[in-house]
């Protein structure tokens, strides 16, 4: 009968053999060489040796990894993990020093420097990284101003049009009322001709400048698709013909000579 | 045939098979199934059912045994079970506590 002294933990190697299964969780001190299957976690002193064709479905920590097996679980050394060439890992790897070689098959997050205080991408005060679903979001940067953006939106539908449009009459008419030198020689037929294509292209032009000279270019009146409707032939030369148009415009007939009264209040 | 040979500090907390030979020095809460012969060294605890080819024990078994071929209690084991084995040594100071049955010998 041998008396074994008890050796010290770290020079103590075990192995678990090619054909062996371990279906439990592996503790403990001294160093293991895992050439078989393990189902279960492994958390010992010592270093822990994965070998070719063997497969570990559990969390490993140890002192020092090494891996060229199949792993599914997490990892956590104290002093290092080596990936070898074969090594299949799906999972977390957690040490201070991590090597992983080419052709490793590694799935899962890396966290070098000493475990605990790794940089965790949660960790508080630091500002937190994108994850890739994040990442995929396109957020809108560059938001378009308010009439351009609804501008652009050339829906068939009445309203919104020519809403815009009357905000932009309203607009440069009172900003026309106010100039004296108001130039209502241009005649209509011109502008009115205008109105129904090209439309929107015409009112952005009209935006830019804002205060455009009053030659008649007119305006782009609403949506082009809209057929001109009686309203539009309206006479509008005359300035204050109608009660309800007392700001009335040369060059922008609106569809709805109420809806555009009523925005003047 | 590889060797599984387990250290003494290791415990393992679940069951243990191998086809081929096993030498537990540590701790083995559940049970053993080895194709070859295993090995319980003096420092070994197993706490459960062992079945193997040949079995060889130094150390503490509470559970059945079964050889396939042969058991031996080494000196210094101390068994707390049954042992089934076509052939079976005690040796000088190992305790036993349980049935044995010894197949027939075909």
């Amino acid at each position: 009968m041998r008396i074994e002294s008890r050796e010290p933990s770290q020079s103590e190697r075990s192995v678990l053999g090619a054909d062996a299964l371990v279906i439990g969780d592996i503790t403990g001190e001294g160093s293991l060489d895992v050439a078989g299957r393990v189902q279960g976690n492994i958390k010992i002193s010592g270093d822990v040796n994965v070998l070719t064709g063997a497969s570990v479905l559990g969390h490993i920590q140890a002192n020092s990894l090494k891996v060229s097996g199949k792993v599914r679980g997490n990892l956590s050394a104290r002093v290092s993990i080596e990936v070898g060439g074969a090594g299949e890992i799906e999972g977390k790897l957690e040490a201070p020093r991590i090597g992983i070689e080419t052709g490793a098959y590694v799935v899962g997050s890396i966290l070098t420097g000493p475990p605990g205080k790794a940089a965790s991408l949660d960790q508080p005060g630091l500002p937190r990284a994108p994850s890739a679903l994040e990442a995929k979001a396109v957020p809108e940067r560059f938001p378009l101003p308010p009439k351009a953006r609804v501008e652009r939106v050339l829906t068939p539908s009445l309203p919104a049009v020519e809403r815009i449009d009357d905000e932009e009459l309203s607009q440069e008419s009172e900003e026309d009322d106010l100039q004296e030198g108001f130039d209502s020689s241009e005649p209509d037929s011109p502008t009115e001709e205008r109105t129904d294509a090209g439309g929107p292209r015409r009112k952005r032009r009209r935006r830019r400048n804002r205060r455009p000279e009053h030659d008649g270019r007119s305006s782009p009146n609403a949506a082009p698709f809209l057929p001109k409707s009686s309203m539009s032939e309206r006479p509008t030369q005359t300035l204050g013909s109608s009660p309800s148009e007392s700001l009335a415009l040369p060059r922008i007939p609106t569809f709805q000579k109420g809806t555009h009264g009523r925005r003047r209040d | 045939m590889a060797e599984t040979v387990m250290g003494a500090g290791l415990t393992i907390a679940g069951s243990v098979a191998s086809k081929g030979d096993v030498q537990l020095n540590g701790r083995v809460t559940g049970s053993v199934e080895v194709d070859g012969a295993l090995e319980v060294g003096p420092e070994g605890a197993i706490l459960s059912d062992v079945r193997a080819g040949r079995v060889s024990v130094a150390g503490a078994v509470e559970g059945n045994i079964e050889g396939r071929e042969r058991v031996d209690l080494l000196g210094g084991a101390r068994l707390l079970g049954n042992v089934k084995a076509p052939r079976l040594t005690i040796a000088d100071g190992a305790t036993f506590r349980g049935q044995v049955e010894m197949e027939p010998r075909s």
